[in-house]
């Protein structure tokens, strides 16, 4: 499980997981829909293209889902970090040096996945349609 | 786009420009912690953000459909079918060279029988993937008339390189006229233009392309009704004059390697020339 007392490697990878499946989640919800639709109604020009609500809300729940998943992944990391008080570049071979560098390793992780979990679902923001 | 890269390329520039020249001893802990986090985090963060929204917005008005004409173009190995469907009028098929009016959003429908082409005229937009199976759709304005270069941008075989048409933007009248002029029948070739004409037809070019108004109906190769009208021959290989449409039926395989249509060293040279005049004059 993802909650752990102590760092370890899978809580490392936990937050970019998170991000990949998020993708997953929204690939195959935005290609799988307007693949189903568009197969049904062969779009002929200035015809309606169709509309993509149901993918934009699969979307927004994965996205509300995933970052709190890494917001939950980024406490107990900081948790991690903070708990040896041991500073960069957590060099000594001791169990606190230890636990500092996965700790940070990780609040960094969790700091790119969000953003990339934000990225991935910005085009649903703006694209309303299957074209 | 061009200003936000002009920008971080100044940035990051003058930043090497400081730590190598300006100050070159070492930043104390806290400034070099602090440069990574804003320079290195949120400058970034920030700025790919504002290009990401700024190109997302861009999107949907990028995808509107066309204004009516649509244009089919199917990537051959090695030519580019085309037909016209406009909304009033009958369809037109022609071959290697696309007409389109200036100021119109114009649709494609981009599609491949065998292998994949991309479809690019650098000039109006961005390539577009012509992928059997599938049909891609690309939506282009011309801004001015003129006559552009679009070429095939996926490697496709031997001839990939001489895979190439002429894209003419006219005024919308001059091109409606010419559209409706592509539907009218073809003048009766006479005279020597006849003997060519029967060449033509002996020599069984009809089974593989098709000339409007004779018994040449063939789909293989490109509709040669208005052969006389383009700018180039064997889809940009060559440009369209008599002697380099009888180098071409002469020695095909050296002019376009690996293309389909097979060579023809053995006609005399009397009936390739007479072949050649007959084409030249399908107007």
């Amino acid at each position: 499980m993802i909650a752990s007392t102590r760092a370890n490697l899978i809580t490392l990878v936990t937050a970019p997981t998170v991000w990949a499946l998020h993708f997953l989640v929204s690939y195959t919800a935005a290609a799988g829909y307007c693949a189903k639709t568009m197969a049904d109604a062969r779009v002929m020009t200035g015809a309606a293209w169709p509309d993509i609500t149901i993918a934009r809300l699969v979307i927004l729940v994965a996205t509300v889902v995933a970052v709190a998943i890494i917001a939950l992944c980024t406490r107990q990391a900081w948790g991690h970090w903070r708990s040896g008080d041991v500073d960069p570049p957590f060099d000594e071979p001791s169990f606190e040096g230890r636990q500092g560098f996965l700790g940070f390793a990780t609040l960094l992780l969790c700091g790119l996945s969000v953003v990339g979990v934000i990225f991935v679902a910005l085009p649903a923001v703006f694209i309303g349609d299957c074209r | 786009m061009l200003i936000g890269a002009g920008v971080v390329w100044t940035i990051v520039l003058g930043v090497a420009v400081y730590a190598t020249r300006v100050k070159t001893d070492a930043h104390e802990e806290h400034v070099g912690k602090r440069l990574i986090f804003w320079g290195g985090v949120v400058f970034p963060v920030v700025v790919l953000a504002a290009l990401l929204v700024y190109g997302l917005r861009l999107m949907p008005e990028l995808r509107q459909p066309g204004e009516g004409l649509r244009i089919d173009v199917a990537g051959e190995q090695f030519w580019w079918r085309v037909r016209y469907r406009p909304q009033n009028g009958p369809e037109v098929v022609t071959a290697n060279e696309i007409r389109m009016p200036v100021g119109e959003r114009v649709e494609f429908a981009l599609t491949s029988p065998h292998v994949i082409h991309a479809f690019w005229i650098p000039t109006l937009g961005g390539k577009v993937d012509m992928i059997p199976g599938r049909e891609n759709r690309l939506v282009l304005e011309a801004e001015k008339p003129g006559t552009y270069r679009g070429v095939c941008a996926e490697f496709c075989g031997a001839s990939h390189a001489l895979m190439a048409f002429d894209v003419v933007v006219m005024e919308k009248p001059a091109f409606d006229a010419w559209l409706a002029a592509q539907a009218a029948p073809l003048p009766t070739a006479t005279g020597d233009l006849a003997r060519g004409r029967d060449l033509f037809l002996q020599n069984g070019c009809g089974a593989c392309h098709a000339v409007a108004g004779i018994e040449a109906r063939g789909e293989v190769g490109p509709n040669l009704s208005r052969f006389g009208a383009r700018k180039t021959l064997g889809a940009g290989a060559l440009p369209n004059t008599a002697e380099n449409v009888v180098r071409f039926i002469a020695e095909t395989d050296k002019v376009k390697p690996r293309v389909t249509m097979p060579s023809y060293p053995a006609l005399p040279r009397d009936d390739l020339t007479a072949i050649a005049a007959y084409l030249g004059s399908l107007k």
